[in-house]
């Protein structure tokens, strides 16, 4: 099995949701298998807006995380199919921002989904909060090694959230690691690979960032 | 359209979604919207459904898969258009 890492973030105070409920937006991305999956009671109290960008960070997650191990891999939004969701047990939909720094999902109120893609199947974890949703996708159903981080950051600007991002995950990667200095480089196909001096080091990190949001995953068996 | 006209076009349609003004006003066909332009990934079905609405057209998962560079973009557009003429 493959060690990757893939995440996503919304700004959901930026998005267009007079367009996202438009079809002619959603179904450029959604299949219709998946548009049925939104008419189960356990997500009634799901806005639609929320629903279509759930299941866009879940993909993206996907094919991040598919990216690693195949530089050439194209986004085909609609072949990463969604086949089932559940809404977490104690459905409120936290009235606070979910800006957190974590390991696994236990404690977490989150959606969860199980997602194929090709012969390959994959299981998010997403956090919704009325601004935001963070999405963390691994390849089998145990986010006990995955780590993340979700914050927010002053500036919309790519160059600053780019930095953000890199600062929030490096504390984090130096503190577990004990490891500096830590520094994370694209490579060509775009993908973030985490450096010391010595080398690369074999953890797999994701990053991501939306908006006035940045966040990170990586996976790590400590 | 010449593939240098829609390229010209398509810098209307990519503006509202890329802050790089600069590196839009120079942007060939092997241009990358993400890696090149900084457009966040969130964006580009808003740039396939802006396209649609542009140049009057449709464009399905297949080619919406194409765009993720300006000579994708290009290749679809003429594509859709001449499907039309």
């Amino acid at each position: 099995m493959i060690k990757s890492a893939g995440n996503d973030i919304i700004d959901l105070r930026i998005i267009n949701i007079e367009r996202t409920k438009d079809a002619r937006f959603y179904t450029k991305f959604i299949t219709g298998t998946e548009i049925a999956l939104y008419s189960q009671p356990q997500l009634a109290s799901l806005p639609f807006e929320c629903f279509v960008w759930m299941l866009w960070s879940v993909k993206e997650s996907i094919y991040k995380f598919m990216q690693r191990h195949n530089s050439n891999l194209i986004f085909s939004p609609s072949k990463i199919v969604v086949q089932q969701i559940s809404a977490p047990a104690d459905l409120k939909r936290s009235k606070t921002p979910a800006i957190t720094e974590a390991k696994g999902f236990e404690k977490q109120a989150c959606y969860c989904s199980t997602v194929t893609f090709g012969q390959d199947t994959f299981y998010s974890r997403s956090i919704i909060d009325p601004n935001s949703i963070f999405t963390a996708i691994n390849n089998a159903d145990d986010f006990e090694n995955v780590y993340y981080g979700v914050e927010q950051v002053e500036h919309n600007e790519p160059e600053f959230q780019s930095k953000a991002v890199r600062q929030f995950i490096l504390k984090r990667l130096g503190h577990i690691l004990n490891m500096e200095p830590l520094r994370i480089i694209k490579n060509t196909s775009g993908c973030p690979v985490l450096y010391n001096d010595a080398g690369e080091i074999n953890i797999p990190v994701s990053l991501t960032h939306h908006g006035y949001y940045v966040a990170y995953t990586f996976f790590f068996e400590g | 359209m010449t593939r240098q006209e829609i390229l010209n076009e398509l810098k209307k349609v990519l503006s509202p979604y890329t802050l790089d003004k600069e590196a839009l006003a120079n942007i060939d066909e092997g241009t990358d919207l993400i890696k090149d332009l900084k457009i966040n990934s969130a964006n580009l079905v808003d740039i396939i459904i802006d396209a649609e609405s542009k140049y009057n057209i449709e464009i399905d998962y297949d080619a919406a898969d194409k765009m993720v560079n300006v000579g994708g973009c290009i290749d679809v557009i003429e594509e859709k258009t001449n499907q039309q003429t």
